[in-house]
């Protein structure tokens, strides 16, 4: 009995190593990678791995936020964002001594201070021992809250200013986003047609349309401005129709 | 001539019909359930926002607009957090402190789990707004 536990917990061990080296693997090729579009690929593959290091480590909670955000949205957002820019760093020298010294220096006090910390699972680390942390939320929290789930309880009960305060960054980003660029092109556009979702690329190059504030279109060819006009009309038919 | 956009993502188009409801329902289950397994209010508000981001992938932004306008996801992103921070107003106004949830109903272990359920729809519902308002800003090109 006690050679089955041995053994998978030396498993799980080295399911978490491997895990950890493989993010070590992926962070350096997305030092190295000058394509963005690949490292953008790359940290999505990133958060996936890091969910499977806390499933394997019974942190399903974190797992399931991990999996969905940094692997799902995070990498949807950036590819939208990216669409936005380009997709090649721009080349720049890395001989800067100042930075490398910063950063070094920034490094190594970071792995000085998880000198510190407990090692994972230990029994004797403070989060452990502390009577208010989590022996109440284990033994507690089913007579307190009535939620089977800790991790809920702890969240949305224990913890409530923490996961307000949270809400209100998610809030604050999106407000910040819509300040710097969504706000005034998400009503402009809203009855327009436009983003060559329904055109094919053939169209697109034929006219370049583009759409204005005041509803006007702008063409490459100022001459066939009407007939890029009813081109759009057509096209936005078709595209309600496909619809 | 180029197949039309349509055309070209048919599959995809009906494979992501199929999907989105169950998406949508796997979301509530997120949500709801998040007392019972893992989950909750964030991670459903994720995978809500999937559903209606994967639609705008294969069937163009402006469709997904038509169905889910952005003046709904401002409304609603602040509510959410309306929603969350309304509740903790009302345990004060019961007599008790700022979000403590024993007051909110006859014993303290329904007050909890009213609390818990309307803090996650807050959550929920910012979390939703804001994904997909966020994928709308940033899906839109200038050319």
């Amino acid at each position: 009995m006690l050679d089955i536990q041995f053994s998978s917990a030396l498993i799980e061990q080295i399911t978490i190593m491997s895990l950890l080296s493989f993010l070590v693997v992926i962070v350096f090729a997305i030092i190295w990678l000058k394509d963005l579009f690949a490292a953008v690929i790359l940290l999505g593959i990133y958060s996936l791995a890091a969910a499977a290091i806390f499933v394997v480590m019974d942190a399903v909670d974190v797992a399931f936020t991990e999996a969905a955000v940094g692997a799902g949205i995070s990498t949807i957002l950036l590819l939208g964002a990216l669409s936005l820019t380009k997709h090649e760093q721009k080349p720049q020298s890395n001989n800067n001594p100042v930075a490398i010294i910063i950063v070094l220096f920034t490094g190594g006090l970071l792995i000085y201070g998880t000198v510190d910390l407990p090692f994972y699972g230990s029994a004797a680390s403070a989060v452990n021992t502390h009577p208010d942390i989590a022996s109440r939320f284990i033994f507690q929290s089913e007579s307190e809250i009535g939620v089977p789930n800790i991790v809920t309880s702890v969240l949305a009960s224990y913890r409530g200013y923490d996961t307000l305060g949270e809400t209100a960054v998610v809030f604050t980003a999106a407000v910040a986003v819509l300040a710097l660029i969504g706000l005034r092109r998400i009503y402009r556009n809203d009855d327009e047609q436009d983003f060559g979702d329904n055109k094919t690329a053939e169209q697109k190059d034929e006219t370049d349309i583009k759409f204005r504030a005041d509803g006007t279109i702008k063409t490459k060819y100022k001459d066939a401005n009407q007939t890029a006009l009813n081109a759009a009309r057509e096209n936005t038919k078709d595209g309600e129709i496909a619809s | 001539m180029m197949q039309s956009h349509k055309q070209q993502h048919e599959v995809l188009q009906l494979i992501s019909k199929l999907l989105i409801p169950f998406i949508l329902l796997f979301a509530l289950y997120v949500q709801f359930h998040g007392d019972y397994g893992p989950g909750g209010g964030f991670q459903a508000g994720v995978i809500f926002a999937a559903a209606f981001i994967l639609h705008g992938i294969v069937f163009g932004v402006n469709n997904t607009r038509k169905v889910l306008p952005a003046s709904i996801l401002k409304t609603g992103m602040s509510l959410g957090v309306l929603l969350y921070a309304g509740t903790g107003v009302v345990s004060m106004f019961l007599g008790a402190n700022f979000l403590d949830y024993n007051v909110l109903a006859s014993n303290p272990l329904s007050g909890q789990h009213w609390g818990i359920f309307a803090v996650e729809l807050g959550v929920g519902l910012t979390v939703t707004c804001v994904m997909i308002i966020m994928f709308y800003s940033f899906s839109l090109k200038v050319r």
